[in-house]
């Protein structure tokens, strides 16, 4: 129960009295401040009386369509609640979506409701981020009178159905590393040891009975031990490459990229180094999280930016560095100035000293180098123009990193994959 | 609250009665003085964002000119001070929410009565303190039980 401004200046005011009888044994002080406090208690107790009453009378009839959908899918609810609003207090019903899951359309909430039989209808969109048996959280109920508001949240049986069947999206390949994102196997001997066996040697008094290859070891009629590569943490970078909002986007690309983000992000921020997630759009930088462990900061980071507005669009646009390397191959044919690569290369040589860093270059640069991570991993729909992801690629090589794109399934076609291919990247992934 | 018209006549009304406290008292200058903290009050009552607690605020002075003559007549100015916010905050609109205002007056009374008949102040104000907690313990139990229901049911 929370007291409003002019209860706690009553209050205040109250106090004030009695203190001033006290000290000056003032007998009307006395009397004014202790009708004014058990004149708060008085309200307190008709606004609680009139509240539970409230409460008890409400009601709500919920309908979700659909009820069985994929990760990130679009749930229309509509909400038929009732409640009995005593004289004196308003009211405002907000119908509580499932955890993991956001509104995206309309609103969950009621207008101030005033007194007698009410019977609002809400109705709202809600995406589920989370994944599994997903039940509403219930009902909450803000009443309020010019003294006291109240928030009563119902939870019981009728409030929280129906429950959603959420399944995943996608979820990235994480062929690469023996668990979670960032951890590599490489040949080389480390402390840590990876799954796979990089050889075998002769067994060595001290070694692990465990490490013993038993089956070579009858073949050959002497022990052998099996080496397991090492396994190295690699603090991983994570860029969710989320698709522009004008351009027509199948939902289940849309959805499988979401989920994917959320499942990969919520997997790293549980390793020590936490989650490095860059969020963007294209040529534009949305959020930057380095490192960070806060689920719910990573979540609201994706969910804020669920369909941007690409304020800056690239086509085809060329790195300064990838520019220079073409005019210095070009310069061999100078010779014929009439011909095709001349008269490129003069182009490049005009226009060459003129051109600036992007912003959005200028941004990956600081990133990268702040994350302090020696992976990047981009999550793309991989629509549309790719001079972003090949801008990405480029400066993820500058900064000494290995770098792997990953596209949904529906978007990974035969052609799609051969153009992103040649982006740069290490390797192109499909998220299956 | 809402509506300059029930201010208007209350703060009127406690301009009377200051008036008549301070001619029964013999403080003449009192009843002037207590005239210009209503019309002070009147007027912040309209400006300010908390009318009702500026109102009661700035009768008080009144209250205490009247305690001089009768304590009953204390008593009515607060009681009329408080149904004047109420009313202008529409809880006395109906018959049910007017009763229940109509029976703190006896509570009130009773409170008034305290220090009227005793000499000095400690001891109804320690009895009034002590129910004061026990109340205000009460209320707040009662509306944990109301804002947390037993599994989550409507209460």
């Amino acid at each position: 129960m929370q007291p409003t401004r002019c209860t706690l200046g009553l209050l205040t005011l109250a106090l004030g009295l009695l203190a001033f009888a006290l000290v000056l044994d003032e007998r009307a002080a006395l009397a004014g401040g202790l009708v004014l406090l058990f004149f708060l208690i008085y309200r307190g107790y008709l606004f609680l009386h009139a509240s539970r009453q409230a409460a008890g009378s409400a009601g709500l009839e919920r309908q979700a369509a659909p009820v069985i959908l994929r990760q990130g899918a679009t749930v229309a609810v509509t909400a038929r609640a009732r409640i009995r609003v005593p004289p004196g207090l308003t009211a405002s019903l907000e119908d509580l979506p499932p955890a993991g899951s956001v509104v995206v359309q309309g609103n969950s909430w009621s207008s101030p409701l005033g007194p007698g039989m009410q019977i609002p209808e809400l109705r709202y969109g809600i995406s589920c981020l989370a994944t599994g048996s997903l039940a509403f959280q219930g009902m909450a109920v803000r009443l309020g009178d010019p003294f006291f508001s109240l928030c009563i949240p119902i939870r019981g049986a009728p409030f929280t159905e129906p429950a959603l069947q959420v399944d995943p999206a996608g979820r990235s390949p994480r062929a690469r590393g023996a668990g979670g994102f960032g951890e590599q196997e490489t040949g080389l001997l480390a402390p840590l040891k990876g799954f796979s066996v990089r050889s075998f040697r002769d067994y060595a008094t001290g070694d692990d009975p465990r490490a013993i290859d038993w089956k070579l070891s009858a073949k050959h009629g002497r022990l052998f031990v099996r080496e397991y590569a090492g396994l190295s943490g690699k603090h991983p970078l994570l860029v969710v490459d989320l698709p522009d909002s004008a351009v027509p986007c199948p939902p289940e690309t849309r959805d499988s990229l979401a989920g994917t983000a959320l499942d990969a992000a919520r997997a790293m921020a549980r390793e020590p180094g936490g989650c490095s997630l860059m969020v963007i759009s294209g040529p534009n930088l949305l959020a930057f999280l380095p490192e960070e462990r806060s689920v719910s900061r990573i979540e609201r980071a994706i969910r804020e930016y669920h369909t941007p507005v690409r304020a800056v669009q690239w086509f085809r646009s060329l790195d300064p560095g990838i520019a220079q390397v073409y005019r210095k191959r070009l310069e061999g044919h100078a010779a014929d100035r009439s011909s095709y690569p001349a008269v490129l290369g003069g182009l490049y040589q005009a226009f060459l000293p003129a051109v600036q860093p992007a912003r959005f270059e200028v941004q990956c640069a600081r990133a990268l180098g702040r994350s302090r991570s020696e992976t990047l991993t981009v999550l793309s729909a991989g629509l549309g123009d790719a001079s972003h992801l090949s801008s990405l690629a480029i400066q993820a090589r500058r900064a000494g990193m290995e770098s792997y794109l990953e596209i949904p399934a529906p978007a990974a076609g035969p052609s799609d994959l051969g153009r992103l291919a040649g982006l740069g990247f290490s390797s192109v992934g499909v998220i299956r | 609250m809402t509506g300059k018209r029930p201010l208007a006549i209350a703060m009127a009304a406690a301009a009377g009665a200051a008036l008549a406290a301070s001619w029964w008292s013999g403080i003449p200058a009192g009843g002037a003085l207590v005239a210009a903290a209503c019309a002070s009050a009147f007027f912040l009552a309209l400006r300010a964002p908390s009318p009702g607690f500026f109102l009661v605020c700035l009768s008080q002075p009144l209250a205490f000119l009247a305690w001089q003559a009768a304590p009953l007549l204390s008593l009515l100015v607060e009681l009329l001070v408080l149904t004047a916010v109420l009313q202008a905050a529409g809880l006395l609109g109906e018959r049910g929410l007017r009763m229940k205002w109509a029976a703190f007056t006896v509570p009130a009374a009773v409170l008034v009565a305290g220090p009227a008949l005793s000499r000095h102040v400690l001891m109804p104000l320690g009895a009034a303190l002590l129910a004061a907690g026990v109340l205000g313990a009460g209320m707040l139990l009662y509306a944990y039980r109301v804002s947390n229901p037993a599994g989550g049911e409507a209460p």
